[in-house]
């Protein structure tokens, strides 16, 4: 064997691995099909090679026309083994790649749910925070329950406001009553100085009898009577007196009292309600980061769906690469059909009998059998240097 | 006497109120407000530009002028009023029963 034969023999070894690593990696389809072109010329031109009888080995080699012909079917068995692996790498490419399309398929469409079913949910939460949407009514929202509270403490404002004022009225009404007290005291004083001058009264009276002598000893009881009367009248005034300092006594505790429900110290209210309106402030901040933070978790759902939409798309590649292996399988099954031909020939040269017509005719056939196939075989060329 | 009452004109009248003005003003601030009964009308002018403090007792004192002055047609309007004193009129509603400057 020469060593261009070798050669040649290597060149299309390696281009048929090229062309399986292409149809791996690349997806450029023109680019595999005129691999594939390249690797049927080359296979063509080693098996014609093979066919034909070296030229040196007629003029100068002495070996016999049997050990060339056994030679060459040694060849063609192992292109035929070659071709029958890139067959089954066809088929093999071809379950891969379906077999794993269809689970990123599954993969992906599991992904586009479980996406839309996070949207639902922030939707949900969005409508439950804000109170909005179905089943709204009656269910406590932050906002609501802020709003509430402002209101119990606007009642309680009012309520003090009220006792207050009322409070302040009752005050009034004491300090009205007070007067009453010290105009009153003021007539104890009255009827005081009324019963002193009564007192004195009698006791001129009594001096006056006394100078009357016998004639006057019966002046001088009344006057002593009027005198008693006149000391126990101021009895019961002082009696009286005390009392109504008593009262008056009373009612100023009264005063005091109602003056400390009148006097509420307003720093808790003023507090309350600054506290109120800065948490109020802060829902409204909450709800505003929620807000944001959900159409921002829209926004890339969104643009999760749309990536997983391009991937489905992309997967579309997947056909293509088995319908390429596919091509190569029945580029392989005519490689394979050509070797048998030239088999047949090779083994015809030992007869004596050559049925070349026959042979031509099995040989159009496989071409018009592969003929549905995009790589034109019958232009390769190699046809005429055979025929 | 912390409350300082006086006769601008006929019908104007000023009460100054002292640095508080809590329960202890009660009796003062009524003869402030009643004394300037004559019969006319009144247009009072309540100046807090000293007080710095005051109580629930204020608001009720301040209703109980309202009253008192409601059937005698008044004006009631409370000036220099501080942050504090502001802000519980405010809390308290008063911004719409009074005038507050």
């Amino acid at each position: 064997m020469s060593e261009r034969y070798k050669y040649a023999c290597l060149f299309t070894v390696f281009s048929w691995l090229l062309s399986i690593a292409m149809l791996l990696l690349s997806d450029n389809h023109t680019l595999n099909i005129a691999t594939l072109v390249l690797c049927a010329v080359a296979s063509c031109s080693v098996l014609l090679r093979g066919a034909q009888p070296p030229e040196a080995a007629d003029s100068n080699d002495s070996s016999s026309l049997s050990e060339r012909v056994s030679l060459h079917q040694q060849a063609i068995g192992h292109v035929d083994e070659l071709c029958s692996h890139v067959d089954l790498n066809g088929v093999s490419i071809r379950t891969a790649v379906e077999t794993n399309v269809t689970n990123l398929s599954s993969s992906f469409q599991g992904l586009m749910s479980k996406s839309s079913e996070q949207n639902d949910a922030m939707k949900q939460l969005v409508s439950r925070i804000s109170g909005q949407g179905e089943g709204a009514e009656g269910r406590v929202t932050l906002e609501g329950f802020a709003s509430e509270v402002g209101r119990i403490l606007d009642d309680y404002v009012k309520l003090f406001i009220d006792v207050s004022d009322k409070s302040i009225s009752a005050v009034h009404n004491i300090q009205d009553m007070t007067e009453q007290f010290d105009s009153m005291f003021a007539l104890i004083s009255e009827i005081r100085g009324i019963a002193d001058q009564t007192n004195l009264l009698a006791l001129n009276a009594a001096i006056e009898a006394a100078r009357a002598g016998e004639a006057g000893r019966g002046f001088a009881v009344v006057a002593d009577e009027v005198r008693k009367l006149s000391k126990s009248s101021n009895n019961l005034n002082e009696q009286i007196r005390a009392r109504a300092e008593q009262s008056k006594a009373t009612i100023t505790r009264v005063e005091k009292v109602v003056g400390e429900i009148a006097s509420l110290d307003m720093t808790i209210a003023i507090d309350a309600r600054g506290h109120l309106d800065g948490m109020l402030a802060e829902l409204e901040g909450v709800n505003q980061d929620v807000t944001t933070g959900v159409e921002k978790v829209a926004a890339v759902n969104a643009q999760v769906q749309a990536d997983v939409y391009q991937a489905v798309t992309a997967l579309q590649f997947a056909d293509i690469v088995g319908q390429d292996a596919e091509k190569i399988r029945l580029s392989v099954q005519g490689i394979k059909a050509i070797l048998g031909v030239l088999s047949e020939v090779n083994v015809s040269e030992l007869s004596p009998r050559h049925d070349w017509p026959a042979l031509k005719n099995t040989l159009d056939s496989i071409f018009d059998g592969n003929s549905t196939s995009d790589i034109d075989v019958s232009t390769s060329g190699t046809d005429d240097e055979l025929f | 006497m912390t409350i300082k009452s006086r006769k601008v004109t006929d019908s104007e009248y000023e009460i100054t109120l002292g640095e508080t003005f809590d329960f202890n003003c009660v009796e003062e601030f009524r003869t402030a407000y009643e004394s300037a009964d004559d019969g006319g009308k009144k247009d009072f002018v309540i100046d807090f530009r000293a007080t710095h403090y005051m109580d629930s007792s204020a608001l009720g004192m301040l209703i109980n002028m309202q009253k008192y002055w409601q059937e005698r047609n008044a004006t009631i309007r409370l000036i220099n009023t501080n942050p504090q004193v502001k802000k519980i009129f405010s809390i308290s509603r008063f911004d719409k029963k009074f005038t507050i400057v």
